[in-house]
């Protein structure tokens, strides 16, 4: 999405109560292969807002924030496996089914499905994963934990670290959105 | 005796050699504070930059360090104990996002001027710099 696009849905959002927003969404993943290498990063910087009117939803996430403990794990994973510097930011552009906003009234942890397209890697792909979603002091926390088959988004394994590298890496989100007009 | 020699050496050599590999390999992140900044900027300007031609500041700034100053607009914490500070740009959405380094303090709200060090990594919802430290003046 260009910056000027975005722009304008933050704009809107800023006048519009309805949207929910974060900046510093906790975003972590881990890919260990067979053989362990401690191969997690977490980043928390991503950025998201929720249409609380529509379900609507989108993240941006820059992937050079992701920081990992080792320095030459994070030099790969930026240089060789995600390329950031052609790729600098992952964007998830989707909706909550079904979502009514009625039920920001309901209390406790609830259900939901995001479905919408991915981009990683500059590859955009149709996702569906499953999440929870719950309303407290005034925040919508949303929490998901799925798989990234690394092969979708065009990320090539070389053969010599295949058995470091997981084939599929687990992502877990943490995003607690606030309302934009406070 | 000279083959005994002989072999303390290679031993040791291979020792270092060892460490040497073993720490390269392990080595954390560069610590941020010891980094020199590519670039020093002022929060506004910056933030204009990006919305004049976002690409082309992209282009310029990824990967890079910079040192941003501004007044601090926002300090947010996440679940697991890390902190962002939002610098204010003059825009009323966007912003300089700076995730800090473990170990930092947190700035005051709406503070005098400050200076924070970190790798530019991309434009969010604001611009973010990440392993961000805070310096008391600019190199």
């Amino acid at each position: 999405m260009s910056f000027s696009a975005f722009v304008l849905l933050s704009t809107t959002c800023v006048l519009a109560q309805s949207k929910y927003m974060t900046r510093n969404g906790l975003i972590r993943f881990e890919a260990e292969g067979p053989i362990k290498d401690d191969i997690k990063a977490v980043n928390n910087q991503a950025g998201c807002i929720l249409d609380a009117s529509t379900g609507d939803i989108l993240f941006k996430i820059p992937i050079k924030s992701f920081v990992f403990k080792k320095a030459l794990m994070q030099e790969h994973f930026n240089e060789n496996y995600m390329e950031s510097h052609k790729f600098p930011t992952a964007e998830l552009k989707g909706k909550i089914e079904g979502f009514k906003p009625e039920v920001l009234q309901k209390s406790g942890v609830q259900q939901v499905m995001v479905s919408g397209k991915m981009t990683l890697h500059g590859v955009t792909r149709d996702i569906r994963e499953p999440g929870t979603m719950e309303v407290k002091d005034g925040k919508i926390l949303l929490r998901a934990d799925f798989g990234v088959a690394l092969a979708d988004y065009g990320i090539n394994i070389p053969k010599m670290v295949e058995n470091k590298l997981a084939k599929v890496a687990q992502v877990n989100l943490s995003i607690d959105l606030a309302p934009t007009g406070q | 005796m000279k083959k005994l020699f002989r072999f303390i050496l290679v031993f040791l050599l291979l020792g270092i050699i060892g460490i040497g590999v073993y720490r390269y390999l392990w080595r954390p992140n560069d610590p941020m504070n010891g980094q020199k900044a590519d670039y020093q900027v002022l929060v506004h300007e910056w933030v204009e930059e990006f919305k004049i031609n976002e690409q082309a500041a992209n282009q310029k700034y990824l990967g890079r360090i910079v040192e941003a100053k501004g007044v601090v607009r926002e300090v947010l914490r996440d679940s697991l104990g890390g902190m962002n500070v939002i610098l204010e740009s003059g825009d009323s959405f966007m912003g300089v996002n700076c995730s800090m380094e473990s170990g930092e303090v947190a700035p005051q709200e709406g503070s005098d001027t400050i200076v924070l060090r970190g790798e530019f990594t991309a434009l969010s919802l604001d611009v973010c710099m990440a392993r961000c430290v805070r310096i008391s003046s600019p190199k």
